[in-house]
């Protein structure tokens, strides 16, 4: 077993020194006595593995050997490389200079991508609440950069926007609307959040989420309770409000699918 | 000539070893192993992936010549090594340091004790 190994060990080295020193190499092994100066040897071995691939630039160049009287003792017929061929250490130096760089411009792109795309899915979002929205349907939110000063946020709203209405009551707690009602700025990931009321003929007034720049319909807004609104038809989504000091609302948190945005008031 | 043996010294230790191996008779690989340990009393024990390693080396320098298998030996996979000429300078010029070493090494530790601040 240990000299299979060892036989690995040394037909692993560069065919030049293989071909002059394999067979001596076999012969010293065979002389040891006892597993542990053979582990020895076989570790002595390793090390001579890594210096010729690593150290001597004539690797692959072979040297002149003196004839044998007769083939290998054991009759096993040695491997053979296909080509002796080392390239110049200069072209490996290169080869590793450029993996380098390619690496981190990878590792640069990944972690550019990940600040700057975010894709949040929303398992099912009811667009119009008399439409009828099946629990399979999928409505896909992407995360977009805050846009520059001066342009404004695009946002599609059912009907006009105000920012203030008659509280509505739920779980015997009187919620007043005016309060939710501003922008919220997210800085990781970027974005920019609207929370208005709207009206509907259907259903009367309630808050509704958009996100700016997204070509999307807003989404509508339940209340569960003062601090938490429910999105109306997607599971696991959810709008958490957050109150400074003076009870005024300060802060949001966006929950999808827990994934959480969280966006300061303006 | 001695500027140029100069460059490559001073010798790793399995270099000297093997050329002082070498400097009494021809030896095959095996048989330079048992030599290094014998003049080392064992203390020096060179594995056959660092001699052969230094060998190559060695002869390519030209300070050692591959003989080849003997004729009538017990194993037909030894082969012998000899010190060439060039060899032979380099392990003196090498002795030669060394000496030098020893000589400056004895003088300073018979001298007087070093004072203590």
């Amino acid at each position: 077993m240990l000299r299979r190994l060892y036989r690995c060990v040394v037909r692993s080295h560069p065919s030049g020194f293989r071909r002059r020193f394999g067979e001596e190499m076999l012969y010293i092994f065979d002389q040891q006595k006892g597993t542990l100066s053979a582990l020895g040897v076989i570790l002595d071995c390793v090390f001579s593995l890594l210096r010729q691939w690593t150290l001597r630039p004539h690797v692959g160049i072979e040297l002149p050997a003196a004839p044998l009287l007769s083939p290998a003792a054991d009759q096993i017929p040695s491997f053979e490389t296909l080509d002796p061929f080392r390239p110049r250490a200069s072209a490996i130096i290169n080869g590793t200079v450029l993996s380098l760089i390619l690496f981190c411009m990878s590792v640069f792109a990944i972690r550019y991508s990940w600040i700057h795309v975010l894709n949040l899915r929303i398992p099912s979002v009811a667009v119009n609440p008399s439409q009828q929205v099946g629990p399979q349907t999928r409505l896909q939110f992407d995360v977009i950069p805050t846009e520059p000063e001066g342009i404004q946020s695009k946002t599609i709203a059912s009907s006009s926007p105000r920012t203030t209405a008659a509280p509505i009551r739920t779980r015997g707690v009187t919620i007043w609307l005016d309060p939710y009602v501003g922008k919220y700025i997210s800085n990781y990931p970027p974005a920019r959040i609207s929370i208005q009321i709207e009206g509907d003929p259907l259903r009367g007034d309630h808050l509704s989420l958009s996100l700016a720049a997204a070509e999307r319909p807003s989404l509508a807004l339940s209340p569960v309770s003062p601090a938490r609104f429910v999105i109306d038809g997607a599971e696991n989504s959810y709008v958490d409000f957050t109150t400074d000091a003076q009870g005024r609302i300060c802060c949001l948190s966006f929950v999808v699918n827990g994934n959480a945005i969280i966006a300061q008031r303006q | 000539m001695a500027e140029r043996l100069d460059s490559y010294l001073p010798l790793s230790s399995a270099a000297l070893h093997i050329l002082l191996a070498l400097a009494g008779e021809d030896l095959h690989g095996y048989g330079i192993m048992q030599e290094i340990a014998r003049q080392s009393v064992g203390i020096y024990k060179l594995g056959p992936g660092t001699l052969y390693d230094n060998l190559q080396k060695l002869v390519q320098f030209g300070w050692v010549r591959e003989l080849g298998p003997r004729r009538g030996d017990d194993d037909p996979r030894r082969r012998y090594y000899r010190l060439t000429d060039a060899g032979r300078e380099v392990l003196t010029a090498e002795t030669a340091r060394l000496t030098q070493v020893v000589r400056e090494a004895r003088s300073r530790l018979r001298g007087p004790n070093p004072r203590r601040v």
